[in-house]
C-alpha cells in the first residue's frame, strides 16, 4: 500500500541537499559508488505500437513466408536487411539499425521474440475461448498500460516502479528517487510505494524562469505558498503535492548538473535523443546523487502506422538506431556500459497482414531489442512466430501473433539482473508464478 | 570756596577756643567730626551751632553736643557752612571752621533692560546715592537723564551699534566722583527666521513649524497665518507650538498662505514660511446606497476633501458626479460588471497636487439575481472559457438554465478558413482559438467543442494543414449543442478525420494482394469515440464477467467487419471535377463514397447485423445507428463531459443522471448534446459547491483538475485580459504541455478513465 511520508521525506531532502557541500557527505557516497555496485535499466518506449514484423525479419528459406504477406508496398527487400545470426537462422534486422546490427555481432545486443502481455501462457484455442485473455488487446492505451503495468489490468503501478519498491535499500540516502521518467508520469515508473522524479528531457530542469534572482526568489516563494496552501481537498493537495516533488526534484538535479560539462557523446537532436542525453546526464551523477540502481523510462512516438508503413518506419528506425546507440556510446564514455541495460516495450506488433492503406494495424505479440554489455547478446532469445496468416500463431485472420514469452518473463529477466530477489520477483511481477521460465537468459 | 576761620583771642580775657579742624570737605552721606579746645575757662564746654543756628538744622545740616556735624540730604545754598563753637563760660568766645559740603560718590547696581538690541531705549540705570540733577553718561557723553530716585536715573538713548556700551553716573557738582562705569553688550536687531521655509502641504493635513530666533533671549514668538495670529478656518490654523493645519477647501486662499512667527520681544522682527496649497488627499467613508445596482445608478459618495472639479471612478471607468461639498458627491450613470461583483470607488481630486482617495470596495449586483455571484463563477469556470464579469452578471441575471438557452441560440464563433491556393499556418489558427475564447459569446459552444475535441481528436501533430483543420474545429462548434448522432456522422465523414484515422481511401479486401481494410477508424470509432473497451453498466462501472473480468464492449471481429463497412470513402472531388477512383487530397466538404471501392459483403456489428448489397453511405449510415444506440456511448461520452468540464471524479449517480439525459432529453430524444451538456452542468453534484460554505455532499474527491487551456484561460478571462494578434500565450501553454491542437497521437489528451491523482506516491519513501 500506499506508504506516505512526504514531509519526513522532504526533510531528508533538504538536508541532504544542505550534506551534498560537506566533503563527508561526498565521502560517504564515493565510498559507496567505488563498490562497483551500480546497474541501471533504461526502458525505450515506443509508442503507437512498432511494427518488429518489419524490425527483424527472417531471411533465407523463410523469407518467402515474410514476402508473400508484406509485398513490396508493406514489406522488406531481402537486400536490404543487416544479416544477424540467431541459432543457425539467419535473420535481417531492418536496414537503418546498422549500428544494432553491430552490437548485436559484438554480443552487446539481442532481441527477444514475440513479447506480449499475457497472464499465463494460452494457446490459439484458449484465445478463442477467451480464457484468460488479456483484457483490451489491440487498444493503444491499455496495452501500453499492459506492457509497463506487467500485471493484471487495473494495478495502478508499473513494473519499474515495483522493481524500484524491491531495491530501495540500495539507494538508502539517495538524494533522487530510483525511478526517474524523461517522458512524463509513465506507469513504467510508478510503484507502490515509491514514484517517479520526472525529468524533460532538455537541459533546463526546476521552474522556468526560477533563477535566483530577488523577483524570481520572490515568485518562487508565493508559488510556494499556493502550494502549501491547506485546502482540505483531496484532489487539490495531491496535485500541490505532485508540484512540489517536481519542483524538489529539479532543485536537486539543478544543483547536482549545474556546471556539468555535459556528455561529450552526441546525441541527435531528436526527442528521444535529449531524453536519453538527460539519463547520461543522470547517470554520470550517480556517485553524487548517491544512487547504486536507476531506473529510467523514455520514450518515442508515431509508431502507429496505419498507412505508409515503409517511410515512416524508416524514419522512425533512424532516429532510434542513432539515439539509441548514442545512448551505448554514452555509457562508454562513462565507463558504465556494462552496468546500463536498454531495452525497448511497445504498445503492440502489428497485423502481419497490411491494410489496402500500405499500412498495418494492430496485432499482439512483437520482437524486442535488449542492448548493454550485461546483455546475453549475439543471439536472440524466444521463439519466432509461424507467419502464416491463419497458422497455429495467428489469433486472427491478418497475422496477429499470440505471444510466446510474456512481458513478465522478459520484465523478470532484467529486474533479476537488476538485484530483485526471486521471493521478490513474484511481487513485482504477479503474474510470473505462472510461468515456467522465470529467466529467459539474456542477461550476464 | 574753603574759608579759613581763625578763633579770635580775646586779650583782655586769655579764654580761648579752638574748633578743629577749621575746615572740613564732607559729602552729603558723610559725617564730619569737629573737637573743640577751650583754654583760659574752667568751663570748657561749647555749644555747637552751624550757620548761627545752635545745633543746626535740616537744611544746613546738623551737629551735636559732642561735635559731630551730620550734613543735611540736600545741598544748601551756598554748599558750605560754618560750624560755631562757642563757649559756655563766655560766650564771646568761640571758633569756627568752614563745611564744604558736596553730593557723594554714586555706585550704579544694574543697566535695565537687560537684553539689549540696536536701536532707542530708555536705559534704566540703577544704583544708590543718586541725587536730583544726576547724568548718565553714555558712552562717555551725558545724556538726557531723567532723576527718578536715589537709586534709579532714566534716559532715553539710541544705541545704533551692537556692541559694548558702558554708563557712568554723575552727581550733580559739587560732587565727590562719578560711579564706576558699568557695562552691557547690544545686539544686533532680532532676527526670526521660521523653518521649514518653503512646504507643501495638502488641504486638512498638519505640519509643525520651529521659529528660530538671533540677537535675544527672548525666544517666544507669536504664530501667524497670513499675519493673523493662531490662523482662522480660511486660511489654516496654527498653534503657539507652530503646528499648521492646512484648511479643507483651499480654493479661497489661492495657491499658498504664509506662515509667520513674530518675535514677542519686537514686532519688527519677523520669519515667514510660504505655504504652497494642494487639494487634500479625499477620503471615502460610506456610499448610500451601500451596494450598488447594475447598470442606471445614482449614489452619493460620503467622505472628506473633495475638491470643486473632483472625479469618480467605479470599476475602472469613469462615471458623471458632481461635488456638493467637500464632503459629499452624487454620482449619476451606469455602473459596469466588474470582477468579483465588486468595484473600487475612487474619487480623484484635481490639480494642485491631483490626487486619488484609496478605494472603497462596493458591491455591484444586478437587481434581483437569480443565483449569487460565486455561484455564477463557479457555474461558468464550467461551461464557459471563464468567468468574466460581464458573463458573471449575465448569469446572475437570467440564472443557469436561461443561461444555456441564450447560449444554445448565439451563432458559432469561426475560423479563418484556407483559400484553395494557399493554407494559413496552424500558429494563427491557435490565435483565433484564443480570441474565440476570449471574446466570442458563444462561450458554451466552444467550451463542449473544444472538450468533444479531447474525445474527437484530430491532432496537428499529423494532420498540420489548417485547410484540414479549420472545417473540423467549425464540424465541432457547429455540432456541439446538437445531435450526436450527427456528429459522429460529420467525424466520420471529415477529411481530416479520414486522414487521421486513416478512413479516407480505405478500400475493400484485396484477396489477391492480401489487402485488408485499413481498421484504425474502425477500432477507434469504438474505442476512442463512442464505447471504449470495456462494456459499461449505466453508472459507468465495467460490466464483469463471474471471474471479475470485464466483458469487452466490442470483438476483434466487430473491428474487422466495420473496417469493411468503412470502405470506399476518398476526398472530395476538386472544383469542376468528377470523383475518381482515389481523389487527390481535397478539402472543404465530406467525403465522398466511391461506390467500386466499397465492400458490400454482409457485416456483423456488435452483434447485429448489416446486410450485403448496401450502398457505401447506407452501410455507414447502418453502422453509426448500431454504435449509437449501444448502451455504452451514454456512460462514455457523459464522463468525459463531466470530466472536461466539471469534476475529475464524478459520482456513479451523477454519471447515471447525466446517461438518462443522453437516452432521452425529455422530449423522447436521444443523443441531443445540449440535453446532456445541461444534465452536466445542472446536477446537483456540479452545483455542489456554489455556495462555498457548504461542503459537498456527493463525492470526497470533488474537484476539477484543469488542464493548462482551461486554467490560462480561466485567470486570462477573470481578470478581464485582452489578447493581442501574435499572443506568446501559444508557446507558454506549450511550455505547460498543452499545444492547442496538437494532442499526442492518436490518444486522447487525458485518458477518461485514467485515475486523477487522488493519492500520488511519494518520491522518497
Amino acid at each position: 500500500m500506499d506508504n506516505f511520508k512526504p514531509q519526513i521525506s522532504r526533510r531528508a531532502l533538504l538536508r541532504r541537499s544542505i550534506a551534498t557541500t560537506s566533503l563527508g557527505y561526498l565521502g560517504v557516497t564515493d565510498a559507496l559508488a567505488q563498490t562497483g555496485d551500480y546497474k541501471a535499466l533504461v526502458c525505450v518506449f515506443l509508442f503507437g505500437g512498432n511494427d518488429s514484423n518489419n524490425t527483424i525479419v527472417p531471411m533465407g528459406a523463410k523469407y518467402n513466408d515474410y514476402s508473400k504477406v508484406r509485398g513490396p508496398a508493406t514489406g522488406l527487400a531481402q537486400n536490404v536487411l543487416l544479416p544477424i545470426m540467431d541459432r543457425g537462422e539467419g535473420y535481417g534486422l531492418h536496414p537503418q539499425l546498422t549500428r544494432i546490427q553491430a552490437l548485436y555481432n559484438q554480443g552487446k545486443a539481442s532481441a527477444v521474440l514475440n513479447v506480449g502481455p499475457l497472464i499465463r501462457p494460452i494457446t490459439k484455442t484458449q484465445y478463442n475461448q477467451r480464457t484468460a485473455v488479456p483484457v483490451n488487446l489491440y487498444s493503444h492505451s491499455d496495452q501500453q498500460q499492459a506492457w509497463q503495468q506487467a500485471s493484471t489490468s487495473g494495478v495502478r503501478s508499473g513494473w519499474g516502479g515495483r522493481t524500484a519498491d524491491a531495491m530501495q535499500a540500495a539507494n538508502t540516502g539517495a538524494l533522487l528517487p530510483m525511478s526517474v521518467s524523461a517522458s512524463g508520469g509513465a506507469l513504467f515508473t510508478i510503484g507502490q510505494v515509491t514514484g517517479p522524479a520526472i525529468v524533460n528531457g532538455g537541459l533546463g530542469l526546476g521552474l522556468s524562469g526560477s533563477d535566483g534572482s530577488p523577483t524570481a526568489m520572490a515568485r518562487d516563494n508565493a508559488f510556494q505558498q499556493v502550494i502549501n496552501f491547506q485546502s482540505g481537498l483531496t484532489l487539490v493537495q495531491a496535485a500541490n503535492r505532485t508540484i512540489n516533488n517536481g519542483i524538489q526534484v529539479g532543485k536537486v538535479l539543478n544543483n547536482v548538473l549545474t556546471g556539468d560539462d555535459g556528455i561529450a557523446t552526441v546525441f541527435p537532436g531528436n526527442g528521444l535523443g535529449n531524453q536519453l542525453n538527460q539519463v547520461a546526464r543522470i547517470i554520470r551523477a550517480r556517485q553524487t546523487l548517491g544512487v547504486s540502481r536507476q531506473i529510467f523510462f523514455v520514450s518515442t512516438g508515431g509508431y502507429d502506422n496505419h498507412e505508409g508503413l515503409l517511410a515512416a518506419h524508416q524514419g522512425l528506425l533512424t532516429g532510434l538506431n542513432a539515439s539509441i546507440s548514442a545512448f551505448y556510446d554514452a555509457t562508454i564514455e562513462l565507463g558504465v556500459e556494462n552496468n546500463v541495460t536498454t531495452f525497448t516495450e511497445s504498445d503492440f506488433n502489428r497485423t502481419f497482414g497490411p491494410n489496402s492503406n500500405n499500412g498495418t494495424d494492430h496485432a499482439w505479440g512483437g520482437h524486442h531489442l535488449v542492448m548493454g554489455g550485461a546483455v546475453a547478446g549475439g543471439r536472440m532469445y524466444g521463439t519466432f512466430p509461424n507467419l502464416a496468416i491463419q497458422g497455429p500463431d495467428d489469433v486472427g485472420n491478418r497475422g496477429l501473433w499470440l505471444p510466446s514469452t510474456s512481458v513478465e518473463q522478459y520484465g523478470a529477466t532484467m529486474a533479476s539482473w537488476f538485484g530483485v530477489n526471486s521471493a521478490q520477483l513474484d511481487q513485482v511481477l504477479p503474474n510470473l508464478m505462472n510461468f515456467s521460465v522465470r529467466n529467459l537468459g539474456f542477461m550476464k | 570756596m574753603a574759608k579759613f576761620v581763625i578763633a579770635e583771642l580775646d586779650i583782655h580775657n586769655s579764654q580761648t577756643v579752638i574748633v578743629s579742624p577749621t575746615t572740613a570737605t564732607v559729602s552729603l552721606d558723610g559725617t564730619q567730626q569737629f573737637t573743640k579746645t577751650v583754654t583760659g575757662a574752667t568751663n570748657t564746654n561749647v555749644t555747637w551751632a552751624v550757620n548761627g543756628i545752635n545745633g543746626g538744622n535740616a537744611t544746613v545740616g546738623t551737629i551735636n553736643t559732642s561735635g559731630l556735624y551730620t550734613p543735611p540730604a540736600a545741598l544748601p545754598n551756598p554748599v558750605s557752612v560754618i560750624v560755631r563753637a562757642t563757649s559756655v563760660a563766655n560766650t564771646t568766645k568761640f571758633a569756627e571752621a568752614t563745611v564744604n559740603l558736596r553730593h557723594p560718590t554714586p555706585t550704579t547696581t544694574s543697566v535695565e533692560p537687560t537684553d539689549l538690541n540696536i536701536g532707542n531705549v530708555m536705559l534704566i540705570v540703577k544704583g544708590t546715592k543718586f541725587y536730583t540733577g544726576a547724568t548718565i553718561l553714555l558712552q562717555n557723553s551725558a545724556v538726557s537723564t531723567q532723576f527718578i530716585s536715589s537709586t534709579e536715573l532714566r534716559a532715553a538713548v539710541s544705541l545704533p551699534n551692537a556692541q559694548q556700551y558702558c554708563v557712568i553716573v554723575q552727581n550733580p557738582a559739587p560732587a565727590a566722583a562719578n560711579s564706576s562705569q558699568r557695562c552691557f553688550t547690544v545686539r544686533a536687531a532680532i532676527r526670526v527666521t521660521t523653518s521649514p521655509s518653503t512646504v507643501t502641504l495638502r488641504g486638512g493635513a498638519s505640519r509643525t513649524f520651529t521659529a528660530s530666533i538671533a540677537n535675544t533671549n527672548t525666544t517666544a514668538v507669536n504664530w501667524t497665518v497670513n499675519g493673523v495670529v493662531g490662523g482662522n478656518a480660511t486660511v489654516g490654523t496654527i498653534t503657539t507650538a507652530g503646528n499648521y493645519t492646512a484648511p479643507m477647501n483651499i480654493a479661497a486662499v489661492n495657491g499658498s498662505v504664509k506662515v509667520g512667527a513674530t518675535s514677542q520681544k519686537d514686532g519688527n522682527a519677523k520669519g515667514e514660511s510660504t505655504v504652497t496649497l494642494q487639494n487634500p488627499v479625499p477620503t471615502i467613508s460610506s456610499i448610500n446606497p451601500s451596494v450598488l445596482p447594475l447598470g442606471n445608478a445614482n449614489f452619493t459618495i460620503v467622505g472628506n476633501g473633495f475638491a470643486p472639479g473632483a472625479t469618480v471612478n467605479v470599476g475602472g471607468s469613469p462615471m458623471p458626479a458632481t461635488v456638493n461639498s467637500l464632503t459629499s458627491i452624487t454620482v449619476t450613470g451606469t455602473t459596469k460588471p466588474s470582477p468579483g461583483g465588486i468595484a473600487a470607488i475612487t474619487v480623484a481630486n484635481p490639480a494642485p497636487g491631483p490626487t486619488t482617495s484609496t478605494p472603497l470596495i462596493a458591491n455591484i449586483m444586478p437587481a434581483n439575481p437569480k443565483v449569487s455571484y460565486t455561484a455564477a463563477k463557479r457555474f461558468l469556470e464550467q461551461a464557459s472559457w471563464g468567468a468574466s464579469p460581464t458573463e458573471i452578471f449575465r448569469v446572475m441575471q437570467l440564472g443557469f438554465d436561461d443561461w444555456l438557452t441564450e447560449q444554445k441560440n448565439l451563432a458559432d464563433s469561426t475560423y479563418t478558413m484556407p483559400t484553395p491556393n494557399g493554407d494559413i499556418p496552424v500558429f494563427d489558427m491557435q490565435s483565433e482559438f484564443f480570441k474565440n475564447a476570449m471574446n466570442a459569446r458563444d462561450q458554451l459552444r466552444q467550451r463542449v467543442a473544444f472538450a468533444l475535441h479531447k474525445t474527437f481528436v484530430v491532432s496537428a501533430v499529423e494532420i498540420d494543414k489548417t485547410a484540414g483543420l479549420v472545417p473540423y474545429q467549425r464540424l465541432l462548434l457547429r455540432n456541439a449543442l446538437g445531435s450526436f448522432r450527427t456528429l459522429l456522422k460529420d467525424i466520420t465523414l471529415d477529411v481530416a478525420m479520414g486522414q487521421y484515422l486513416d478512413m479516407v481511401d480505405n478500400d475493400k479486401p484485396n484477396p489477391a494482394k492480401g489487402l485488408f481494410p485499413n481498421e484504425n477508424y474502425a477500432r477507434e470509432i469504438m474505442q476512442l469515440f463512442t464505447l471504449g473497451t470495456t462494456f459499461l453498466r449505466a453508472d459507468g462501472s465495467p460490466l464483469r464477467d463471474p471471474n471479475g473480468v470485464p466483458y469487452p464492449s466490442y470483438m476483434e471481429a466487430d473491428v474487422l467487419d466495420l473496417s469493411h463497412v468503412f470502405t470506399g470513402w476518398t476526398y472530395p472531388p476538386g472544383k469542376g471535377k468528377g470523383s475518381n477512383n482515389h481523389n487527390n487530397e481535397n478539402y472543404g466538404m465530406p467525403m465522398v463514397a466511391v461506390e467500386s471501392n466499397h465492400d458490400t459483403t454482409m457485416k456483423k456489428v456488435l452483434g447485429r447485423t448489416i446486410p450485403a448489397g448496401l450502398t457505401t453511405e447506407q452501410d455507414l449510415d447502418a453502422a453509426l445507428q448500431i454504435i449509437y444506440e449501444h448502451p455504452n456511448v451514454a456512460p462514455f461520452l457523459s464522463l468525459r463531459l463531466i470530466q472536461s468540464m466539471v469534476t475529475s471524479n464524478p459520482s456513479a449517480a451523477y454519471l447515471m443522471r447525466v446517461n438518462a439525459a443522453f437516452n432521452n432529453n425529455g422530449q423522447g430524444q436521444r443523443g441531443d448534446l445540449f440535453a446532456v451538456v445541461r444534465a452536466v452542468l445542472l446536477d446537483p453534484e456540479a452545483r455542489a459547491g456554489d455556495n462555498p460554505a457548504v461542503p459537498n455532499p456527493f463525492n470526497a474527491f470533488a474537484g476539477h483538475m484543469r488542464e493548462p487551456v482551461l486554467s490560462f484561460m480561466h485567470i486570462l478571462k477573470g481578470l478581464e485580459g485582452t489578447i493581442v494578434q501574435d499572443n506568446p500565450i501559444e508557446s507558454d501553454l506549450e511550455r505547460m504541455g498543452q499545444k492547442v491542437f496538437y494532442p499526442p497521437e492518436r490518444l486522447q489528451l487525458l485518458l477518461a478513465t485514467h485515475s486523477r491523482a487522488r493519492q500520488p506516491r511519494s518520491l522518497w519513501a
